[in-house]
């Protein structure tokens, strides 16, 4: 199975839509696209796996780092869409503790939006 | 198909070009020879008009000559009249063209003639009234006479220089033509005219209206002396267009015509032109054939090659086009060959390389690595046979790892500068040796497995000679430019993938060593419980552990953890929460207060974005029962572990929410407790076990692990760690892609507790 990672962007927040599999081969590219998403100012991320179907300890180890590089940056990040198999990944690790799952990318996106200075 | 059409075309177009001088000076020629011929034709109705006019005038001398020598008689010896007669019916008689003879004096009175003509006549006619005016013989115009046309013809007779007599005679123009013969030919009609008075003859007899004829130009001219041609006279008899000419018979003022209709006086002309025009036709068609065939000689060898090539460009390197010709195009063929041949050698010396690569690149393990590698290189270069050395930095012996390759097939070892190896490995560059004495002298033993030819280069990486590469054949044979650079790129990448392997090696040795150090022995017995360890690598080392740690009080601590990464950063991060936790657990501190700890103390060390997951619990006696315990446990995202309890049928997973450690200093983690008893099995792992796949990409999964573990409770805990290992295995393949670990617990009952073996430290001893 292959991995497909879109980048786009919603207003400042970059949302990143990860298709197939995250695991050890496939995992560098999607640390690649959010190390690119994480050097903005102030980072804010939307991770959409709405269309993943696996992800692994790699691939956790990728949000992980992003997620720290976010914090430390006063940036924002959520994950939306999640799928039950892969949410279970994210209770069992804690992760959904710190890091919001929400179920639609509106949501996620209201979640990490800040209001651009002026309106 | 359209290719060969246009070279043909043009090369057609060029014939034609370079014919059209040809074709314009053959029309040039033909016109003129046409003009030729149509003279000739003219002339020809001349000559024969001439002839006419010539046989018309013999026709008249002879009868002047006739009526001459009758006079001269009549003169020399005067006949009486009847005797006159008599001479005259004799001449009439042979000379049956007089159809009257008469002899009269000058002044016209007829003496006598044949037949009788009424006495005291007087001649009168035109043809008399001229001689008599002084002409000494005249012919007058042709007239009717007695139905038939005849004409006057008359003669002086001389006696020593005066007119003695004359002689007149009408001579019957009907017997001309008889003597006419000349002007008979088949298609032309001869014609003999005065200027007045009806047509003298007329060949075809037909009614020619005279005037219609005097009419036409070039008959008035001819009846004025002049000869004239006919170049168009329409012939109202006939119905035909004539030519043809006219020439006058000056003697008598007459004209001698011939006309032969156009059609059949240039039959022979059209005849002539037709067959130019079709040898023209045919040097053209001939002309185009040449081309054509020309065309397609050229081409297809040229379409030929431009099949090939597009062959080539579609990958079929090496294909050939045959070479049957010794032309220019035969030696761009054979140039095409020698191309794709050349192309053929640099794809194979490509794909060889690229094979080579592959395999280099494919493993990091030199066992893995160097037999595929040397049975890669001696195919490439058609060898029978090959060998890696390398050098001992120790002794500087070259040593063949392995025995590969065939030959030399055993084991060897050779001092520096021993063999060809040993030659090879002390300068920088391919050593060939193609002769078989000057090896045998060399290299005994690779001559003995029956070598002939050898091509040894030395393997440098580093700036240093690690090694040798061999390729050997066992013909006699020499290795050529283009295999020596071959086998140098491969040395190359065999050099490069070697110490690349070797600082594999070395790190994961650094790192199994670290790891070893980690790890309890497979088999603890502590009082009360016994814990059975496995724990299989993946081929990168990684960072998995699990601990037991026996408290001085009698609790016991067990840990399962997973670092995320692999290789020696996932081995020391291991190492340092290992050692952290060790610390942190002293006294049987409760587990959430450690993870809390550990968490501050990994998250402070930020310059690796490593994390951990991590269980730990702690066994401790309880106050219920001498055997009754309780598990006090907290997790920081590792998975779930089994709890399978002695009277329970179905397990149940020891799942609590706990963030991995290592990511947020305020992470916060709660302790959870249950009560466990005598027989109750606890399996701690990490995710390489529930997340191994099998070939179609499935999971193990936590319930195929709780149904191993139920399956398998009666056995010991070493059992149920084997069966769990070896259903794992089953699964996903022995070759892990990440570390399993897997610890099992069980609580040995109370009395078993007595029998075991004296408590102490056993664990965190390397195995």
């Amino acid at each position: 199975m292959e991995l497909d990672v879109a980048v786009r962007t919603n207003g400042n927040v970059t949302v990143v839509e990860v298709s197939g599999e995250v695991d050890l081969y496939t995992a560098p590219r999607l640390e690649e696209a959010l190390a690119k998403a994480s050097g903005r100012t102030p980072p804010l991320i939307v991770v959409n796996l709405g269309k993943t179907t696996y992800l692994d300890s790699t691939a956790l180890r990728v949000l992980t780092a992003v997620f720290k590089r976010v914090r430390e940056r006063q940036g924002e990040m959520a994950i939306a869409e999640v799928q039950p198999k892969i949410a279970k990944l994210f209770t069992l690790t804690g992760l959904d503790q710190v890091l919001p799952l929400c179920p639609t990318e509106r949501e996620a996106l209201d979640k990490v939006h800040r209001p651009s200075a002026g309106t | 198909m359209r290719q060969r059409t246009r070279i043909r075309g043009k090369i057609a177009a060029v014939i034609l070009i370079c014919m059209i001088p040809v074709l314009v000076l053959a029309l040039v020629l033909s016109t003129e020879r046409n003009a030729d011929r149509r003279n000739t034709v003219v002339r020809t109705q001349e000559d024969l008009a001439r002839a006419l006019a010539e046989d018309v005038n013999t026709f008249f001398a002879t009868a002047v000559h006739t009526e001459r020598v009758a006079g001269a008689a009549v003169t020399a010896q005067p006949y009486p009249v009847s005797g006159i007669a008599q001479l005259f019916a004799a001449i009439r008689h042979g000379e049956p063209g007089f159809l009257r003879l008469v002899f009269a004096d000058p002044e016209g009175r007829v003496e006598a003639g044949d037949p009788p003509s009424p006495p005291r006549a007087r001649l009168n006619d035109q043809a008399f009234e001229e001689v008599r005016a002084g002409a000494p013989w005249a012919v007058g115009s042709p007239r009717m006479f007695a139905g038939r046309p005849v004409v006057d013809v008359a003669a002086a007779i001389m006696n020593g220089g005066s007119r003695a007599a004359i002689v007149d005679g009408v001579v019957d123009l009907t017997l001309l033509p008889a003597s006419a013969p000349t002007a008979a030919t088949p298609a032309a009609d001869a014609v003999v005219l005065d200027g007045a008075g009806p047509i003298v003859f007329d060949l075809r007899a037909g009614a020619r209206p005279a005037e219609a004829l005097r009419a036409v130009p070039a008959v008035a001219a001819a009846l004025h002396g002049r000869i004239g041609y006919i170049d168009a006279y329409a012939d109202p008899t006939e119905h035909t267009r004539d030519i043809g000419a006219a020439v006058p018979i000056s003697s008598l003022g007459w004209a001698a015509v011939v006309l032969v209709p156009e059609s059949s006086a240039y039959e022979p002309v059209r005849r002539e032109t037709l067959t130019e025009a079709i040898w023209l036709i045919a040097y053209v068609i001939l002309g185009l054939g040449l081309a054509w065939v020309l065309g397609g000689e050229l081409s297809a060898p040229i379409q030929a090659l431009a099949r090939a090539a597009a062959r080539v460009g579609r990958g079929e390197v090496g294909y050939r086009v045959p070479v049957r010709r010794t032309d220019e195009l035969g030696d761009l063929a054979a140039a095409f060959n020698e191309m794709s041949a050349q192309l053929e050698r640099s794809v194979a010396e490509m794909s060889a390389v690229q094979a080579v690569s592959d395999v280099a690149l494919s493993t990091v393990r030199l066992d893995e690595l160097l037999p595929p590698l040397v049975q890669r290189i001696v195919a490439a270069l058609g060898g029978d046979g090959g060998a890696i050395w390398f050098v001992d930095d120790t002794t500087g012996e070259l040593i063949v790892p392995e025995a590969f390759g065939g030959i030399p097939g055993t084991t060897r070892r050779l001092a520096s500068g021993e063999g060809l190896a040993g030659r090879t490995a002390q300068g920088y560059r391919a050593v060939q040796m193609v002769d078989a004495e000057a090896l045998r002298a060399v290299d005994p033993d690779i001559a003995a497995h029956g070598v002939q030819a050898a091509l040894s280069v030395p393997l440098r990486a580093g700036g240093q000679t690690i090694g040798v590469m061999q390729v050997f054949s066992r013909s006699p044979r020499e290795f050529g430019p283009a295999e020596i650079r071959l086998v140098e790129t491969f040395a190359d990448r065999v050099a490069l993938a070697v110490s690349n392997a070797r600082t594999y090696q070395r790190q994961q040795e650094i790192g199994r060593i670290i790891q070893h150090a980690l790890m309890p022995a497979p088999s603890v017995r502590l009082p009360g419980v016994a814990v059975a360890g496995r724990y299989q690598p993946s081929r990168e080392v990684g960072g998995d552990f699990y601990a037991v740690l026996p408290f001085a009080d009698g609790r016991v601590g067990l840990a399962i953890a997973d670092v995320a990464g692999k290789g020696i950063p996932a081995a020391t991060l291991a190492a340092r929460t290992r050692y952290l936790l060790e610390a942190l657990a002293l006294d049987g501190r409760d587990p959430a207060d450690v993870l809390l700890r550990l968490n501050a103390a990994l998250e402070r060390d930020s310059a690796t974005s490593l994390f951990v997951s991590l269980f730990y619990g702690v066994l401790a006696p309880a106050d219920t029962g001498p055997a009754a315990r309780t598990f006090r446990f907290a997790s920081a995202g590792h998975v779930p572990p089994v709890l399978l309890r002695a009277e329970a049928s179905q397990a149940t997973l020891l799942d609590v929410p706990g963030l991995l450690l290592g990511i947020l200093p305020e992470a916060r983690y709660v302790s959870h407790e249950t009560s466990v008893g005598p027989g109750d099995l606890i399996a701690l792992y990490t995710d390489g076990l529930t997340e191994a796949r099998r070939s179609d990409g499935e999971l193990f999964g936590e319930p195929r692990l709780t149904a191993v573990v139920t399956a398998a409770r009666d056995g010991t805990a070493e059992d149920i760690a084997d069966e769990v290992m070896r259903a794992v295995a089953d699964w996903a393949g022995a070759g892990p892609r990440d570390d399993r670990a897997l610890a099992v617990m069980r609580l040995l009952p109370v009395e078993a507790q007595a029998a075991a073996e004296p408590s102490g430290r056993t664990t965190t001893v390397a195995p």
